[in-house]
């Protein structure tokens, strides 16, 4: 039972004949390849179908999608060091807070011209990320006709996670019938995080929250401040709104309502030993996997300013040395459909971008949670877009403001001292 | 006249041309350096004129002019002594070749995107997976089937074997035959799927675009190979008067080469880089800008007052020491520096004390002790970001295991304590206060590093000899006297190159920090955790100050080095009085 020499020979042969004719195709679609961060393993697969899927529709796109690493694992920094090396995909997706540093160091084409080529809409997205996308780096203002950094991919915003049976457990009015009588305030949150943290039990906390910027830039812009003066050129924690809106925060921790400030909330959270626990949608895909207790969403609490939630964005920009930015932009029109706007959506974890009733409809399908609304109402409820710094530097403003509150939350400076300093510390963001 | 021979017959006419070169080569070297050395004038001479043409480099301004200008003169330093029969110019001419040769391939392969092949290739690997993973398949069987068969014919060859077991074979050598049969389905799998047509004609049609800069590269690089042949001819060695031992030496150095290409290329080379970069201003993306040594004064500036006076413009108060107040021009950098001294302190004696204690025991062989020995090893082969997040799981304020341990233990001294009872809910932050964090820190520090030191301890008191304790047994020492006055003096190069190791290893602390902050910012809360390397990765990757960083980097290579040389010098005096 030998091997026949000779039909070795042929069946190579056939196989080198077979793989030569597979790589005869005549038609050159452009090859590019995409990047983006998915938010869990589902929505990495979810990702890589839509890249075949646009491929195989014959569009004049041939893809190759690249995984981005996950939540908190450095993606911009890997990514900045990629561009300067000359790997960077042709089409990435970078947060909202990253376009002006990226613009501004040229890493990322201006797509208006090619934009203008073809059927794009501003209007069809929402205003808060198209603001930050059409700013012209010379001025640093929005100029919708000369500038498009980007689209965006999608939107969240903040909602508080809420553990039912903690609340049934310290007797007080759910939340959600609070945020339907218009109810649900400051006074209301801080009444049932001491309640909650009086009636759980040894470690339970009424609420818990992350430690980086918008957990309490949110009580910031409840409370009137903001990081910025109007034309973000200089901080503005320092002022008197500001300032009010984390002095209430501290005191939910002083008063010891919260889980500790730069804590991990989200372990507790889940072990059913915390209320409340701010967070974006992003973290529903997790929230899904709690068995333990019943679980839902709501507003944050409406401070002295109405609405002032968070906008959270990220868009997918063009790099700045791709060799064919025709096809680059036509990639990011694909990406930013309502097709697969829709089919992320989907998935639970992000809210579409664009501003289309099919896509926010797939969006509130998903259940659990049962109150989506709330994500939908806080979009629309005159929300603060996270933004980048055109005439500063983010991430050093990021980090100077973030050691302060830090300090002032873990009782290491006190709030006359933060307002006195903390924007002499966040002013070499600005040149200072 | 057949391939063999054909490929016979321009073998001879290479070797002609090599002959050639060989026996020309005290007058042709010369030129070719003189040539080099007219290149490179050019190439500086465009780098003031034209900066654009130098790409990237153009950002190096006069340092690039003045790199290009010095290595030219060398060049006619090099050609000047080849003329003369200087051995020192031979040897300087070889190495400028050989530098040559690397930087000119380098730059073909990236100007002409040759180097996108090794991409393809790679992608052409990775989609034939299926397969590789056949034929890896196919081989096991196999290897299971001839296995199976040597048992049958118990070493034996397969013509002597009985008749019973020459009929068990049959169905494994059917086995054998199945197994075959895969691993060569597998290669036509593979074929098929790594496309190797394609890939050739991809190849094929990078290779022959016309790319004239590609091309003068190439030609660049073969006429230094061509050079490098003609210095180590007979002639040359003639004309230098090397003797038989620099031949050798010479032999020497270029078996070693193109290791040392490597290490030039891939870490000597981007730490010039990076200590090039820290004299300029630049954000990884746009034009450098030359600033001298500011960066450095940038880091280090400090100045010290009289209580009450003011600081110079820049400086903020860091310190108040001995009635002094002292102001830094980077504050942050010198908290870093600030808190790696403490965690140095404190770390490395957590980190080497335990483990010298650990093989001591280990090693008096008790029962369990493999096991033991084992276990403790694992924190050294588990990845530091994966037990890193199981740390900051345990260290959680609410639901970690280390305070739910403490407050177990305050509940049982509550029954036997008298007084006050100890709390019974013990919530310390750990990761999130400024007094906890950095010793936090430090235990998952010491517990990563441990084990493997316990290794190395044991392989040290493996090395002792067991005479040295019969003596002391002998001299009536007990077995704490034996550690103190045998063991320990026998440990002392184990102790010092375990030191050495763990003291570098604690300055460059970056990845434990990092991982347990995520996602708050670097060096949460409050700086209480900043480290000088993620001070540099804040700075560079995050902030985009690229030459800030590199100064940092460098500064903290000083230190390091400093620390080792004196921890070396220790060493060697503790030798020598021995």
């Amino acid at each position: 039972m030998r091997l026949n020499k000779k039909a070795i020979a042929v069946a190579l042969g056939s196989a080198l004949l077979l793989s030569g004719c597979a790589g005869l195709d005549t038609a050159e679609p452009a090859k590019l390849t995409w990047m983006t961060r998915p938010d869990n393993q589902a929505e990495a697969d979810v990702y890589a179908s839509i890249s075949d899927e646009i491929t195989a529709q014959n569009i004049g796109l041939n893809l190759t999608y690249k995984a981005g690493n996950s939540e908190g694992s450095s993606y911009q920094d890997k990514l900045k060091t990629d561009i300067a090396a000359g790997t960077a995909p042709d089409v990435f997706w970078i947060p909202g807070t990253d376009i002006a540093d990226f613009a501004k160091a040229g890493l990322i084409l201006n797509m208006r011209d090619e934009a203008k080529k073809t059927d794009h809409k501003d209007s069809d997205f929402y205003e808060g990320p198209m603001a930050s996308l059409t700013v012209d780096p010379a001025t640093g203002q929005p100029n919708a006709d000369t500038h498009l950094w980007g689209l965006p991919r999608d939107v969240s915003t903040f909602a508080l996670y809420l553990n039912l049976d903690l609340i049934q457990k310290a007797g007080v009015e759910d939340p959600r019938e609070l945020a339907k009588a218009g109810k649900w305030d400051w006074a209301a949150f801080e009444k049932t995080a001491a309640a909650i943290t009086k009636a759980g039990g040894a470690g339970v906390k009424g609420f818990g929250a992350g430690g980086w910027w918008a957990n309490w830039g949110y009580f910031v812009n409840s409370g009137g401040g903001s990081f910025f003066n109007a034309d973000r050129t200089a901080c503005a924690l320092d002022s008197d709104a500001s300032v009010a809106g984390l002095s209430y925060m501290k005191g939910l921790y002083d008063n010891g309502y919260g889980v500790k400030y730069g804590e991990d909330a989200e372990p507790p959270f889940k072990a059913g030993q915390v209320g409340m626990f701010i967070n974006g949608r992003w973290a529903t895909p997790g929230a899904r996997e709690i068995k333990n207790f019943a679980w839902d969403v709501v507003n944050l609490p409406t401070g002295p300013t109405a609405g002032k939630n968070w906008q959270f964005w990220g868009a997918y920009v063009v790099n700045a040395k791709t060799k064919n930015p025709a096809a680059a932009f036509k990639l990011v029109q694909q990406l930013t459909s309502v097709d697969v706007q829709g089919k992320i959506s989907e998935l639970g974890a992000n809210i579409p971008s664009r501003k289309s009733q099919a896509a926010i409809d797939k969006f509130l399908g998903f259940t659990p949670p049962e109150n989506n609304q709330a994500f939908v109402d806080a979009i629309s409820n005159d929300p603060v877009a996270e933004g980048p710094l055109w005439q500063g530097n983010w991430p050093a403003f990021d980090k100077a403001a973030g050691d302060a509150v830090s300090a002032l939350f873990n009782g290491t400076r006190t709030i006359d001292d933060f307002k006195a300093k903390v924007c002499t510390e966040a002013s070499g963001a600005f040149g200072g | 006249m057949n391939f063999l021979e054909r490929w016979q017959n321009r073998r001879k006419k290479t070797s002609r041309i090599i002959r050639l070169l060989s026996n020309k080569a005290v007058t042709i070297t010369p030129v070719w350096h003189f040539a080099l050395a007219g290149l490179l004038m050019v190439a500086a001479v465009l780098s003031v004129l034209l900066p654009s043409t130098l790409g990237p480099l153009a950002g190096f301004g006069l340092a690039a002019t003045a790199l290009c200008a010095g290595l030219g003169i060398l060049q006619v330093f090099i050609a000047i002594g080849l003329k003369r029969g200087s051995g020192w110019s031979r040897r300087a001419a070889l190495v400028t070749n050989i530098l040559f040769i690397a930087i000119a391939s380098f730059l073909a392969f990236q100007i002409a995107k040759w180097i996108l092949l090794f991409n393809l290739i790679g992608d052409a690997f990775y989609k034939a997976f299926g397969g590789l993973a056949i034929v890896v398949l196919g081989i096991a069987w196999w290897v299971v089937a001839v296995r199976i068969a040597k048992r049958i014919h118990d070493g034996s060859s397969e013509i002597e074997i009985s008749p019973k077991a020459a009929r068990r074979l049959r169905p494994v050598k059917v086995l054998k035959r199945v197994g075959q049969v895969i691993v060569l389905a597998g290669i036509l799998v593979w074929v098929i799927q790594f496309n190797p047509f394609t890939l050739m004609f991809v190849a094929l049609g990078a290779l022959f675009v016309p790319n004239p800069l590609a091309a003068v590269f190439v030609l660049l690089a073969i006429l230094s190979i061509l050079m490098m042949r003609a210095l180590l001819g007979e002639i040359m060695s003639r004309h230098v008067s090397a003797n038989q031992s620099e031949e050798e030496k010479l032999a020497g150095w270029l078996f070693v080469a193109p290791s040392l290409l490597g290490f030039m290329a891939f870490l000597a080379g981007p730490l010039l880089y990076s200590l090039v970069m820290s004299f300029f201003d630049w954000n990884g993306s746009s034009r450098m800008t030359f600033v001298g040594f500011d960066n450095y004064f940038g880091t280090l500036g400090l100045q010290v007052v009289s209580n009450g006076d003011a600081f110079n413009v820049g400086f903020t108060k860091i310190a108040d020491i001995f009635g002094l107040t002292v102001g830094a021009l980077d504050p942050l950098f010198w908290r870093s520096m600030y808190n790696i001294a403490i965690f140095l302190v404190t770390a490395v004696p957590l980190a080497v004390v335990p483990a010298l204690i650990l093989a001591t025991l280990i090693e008096l062989r008790l029962p369990g002790s493999k096991v033991f020995r084992a276990i403790f090893f694992i924190p050294s082969v588990a990845g530091v970001i994966g037990v890193t997040l199981i740390w900051k799981q345990m260290l959680n304020s609410s639901v970690g295991f280390f305070n739910y341990a403490i407050q177990e233990i305050f509940i049982m001294l509550n029954f036997v304590l008298p007084g006050d009872p100890l709390p019974t809910r013990v919530e310390i932050g750990w990761l999130s206060t400024e007094q906890w964090a950095l010793a936090a820190v430090v235990v998952v520090f010491a517990w990563s590093q441990f084990g493997f030191n316990t290794v190395l301890f044991i392989a040290g008191l493996q090395s002792i000899s067991k005479e040295l304790y019969e003596a002391a047994e002998l001299d009536g020492a007990n077995s704490f006297q034996k550690f103190r006055n045998v063991t320990l003096p026998a440990l002392k190069p184990t102790t010092f190159f375990v030191t050495a190791t763990t003291v570098i290893l604690a300055l460059q602390l970056f990845d434990i920090v990092f991982a347990l902050n995520q996602p708050n910012v670097v060096g949460f809360p409050n700086n209480a955790t900043l480290t000088p390397v993620v001070y540099l990765y804040q700075l560079g990757f995050q902030q985009g100050e690229f030459g800030r960083a590199s100064a940092v980097a460098w500064i903290l290579f000083a230190v390091i080095f400093i620390f080792t040389l004196i921890q070396f010098n220790r060493q060697k005096k503790e030798a020598e009085a021995i």
